[in-house]
């Protein structure tokens, strides 16, 4: 009920914004107003995103964490729900990768298309993390 | 994390419990433990994540699976009991895939207990039995070699 009304007062005020771009006067004043509900909107979105992001990354671990197979490690529901969030759950996982280093190499190959792990390192867990985390820092998803 | 004696993907409670030897570790898992190793996570999996030894093929079946322990010294036998002088690993396998693999303890007090690295959790001894249940499965194949390395 509450969402309804907010929603109802929201398409209100842009209603009214559409309505004085055909007013020169207000034109201006009314683009910058839709921009910065846009901005402010998707700014919403992408915390809402990261949030769930965030949920299932510690549900993946928790219910992952006494298993070796990399394959069943990677199948898990939630794990497959952010390889399915796309390029928008790089940073995040990257800053997961460092802060709390796991299993993110599959989905990173699986978003990215990438892999700079050598066949050397493979299964060399701490070297597979500094070949993403350098990855990251190279591209500017990392500082 | 942690390992918790009630979890009711193993059987602890009904096989003697577990007593925790290592901290929790990413570096490795239980094959690579099972095998001697704690620098690498092994696994045969599709797209080259896991480290898997050379010649072996790269694939999750108990063929392969017992191929890397062959490459090692290892051979089939027939059960898990202690046998004076050899050492040896139990695969475990869950709707007939490879999931676990635990090694014997052949010296100390625990000899004749096994070991296991929990996934990326923490290292334990136990009685075979005990690691069985809905995460890996149930035991598939006993392997053993003449006891000639130390292990890490």
């Amino acid at each position: 009920m509450g969402n309804n009304q907010n929603f109802q007062e929201d398409d209100k005020a842009v209603q009214n914004a559409l309505s004085l771009l055909g007013k020169p006067r207000w034109r201006k004043k009314a683009l910058a107003a839709l921009a910065a509900g846009l901005a402010e909107a998707e700014s919403a979105a992408d915390a809402a995103l990261e949030d769930e992001f965030q949920r299932l990354a510690a549900l993946w671990a928790e219910e992952t964490q006494n298993l070796s197979s990399v394959q069943e490690i990677a199948l898990h529901p939630a794990y497959q729900q952010i390889i399915g969030m796309g390029d928008q759950a790089i940073p995040w996982i990257l800053r997961e990768l460092q802060q709390r280093p796991n299993h993110w190499f599959w989905a990173l190959r699986a978003i990215t298309r990438e892999n700079p792990v050598s066949e050397q390192e493979q299964g060399r867990v701490p070297a597979m993390i500094n070949a993403w985390l350098k990855w990251g820092k190279d591209r500017g998803y990392l500082d | 994390m942690g390992l918790d004696i009630d979890d009711p993907g193993f059987s602890f409670r009904q096989h003697g419990g577990f007593r925790q030897t290592s901290p929790t570790s990413l570096d490795y898992n239980c094959i690579a433990w099972a095998a001697g190793f704690d620098d690498a996570w092994w696994w045969p999996d599709i797209v080259g994540i896991g480290f898997w030894p050379k010649g072996v093929p790269r694939e999750q079946t108990r063929e392969a699976f017992v191929a890397a322990f062959v490459q090692l010294g290892y051979n089939v036998c027939s059960g898990g009991g202690f046998e004076e002088g050899y050492e040896k690993v139990a695969l475990f396998e869950k709707n007939g895939v490879p999931s676990h693999a635990a090694r014997m303890v052949t010296d100390g007090p625990d000899k004749g207990k096994w070991t296991s690295k929990m996934g990326r959790n923490i290292d334990i001894v136990h009685d075979l039995q005990a690691v069985s249940g809905r995460f890996y499965g149930a035991i598939s194949v006993y392997l053993r070699r003449p006891m000639i390395t130390r292990r890490p």
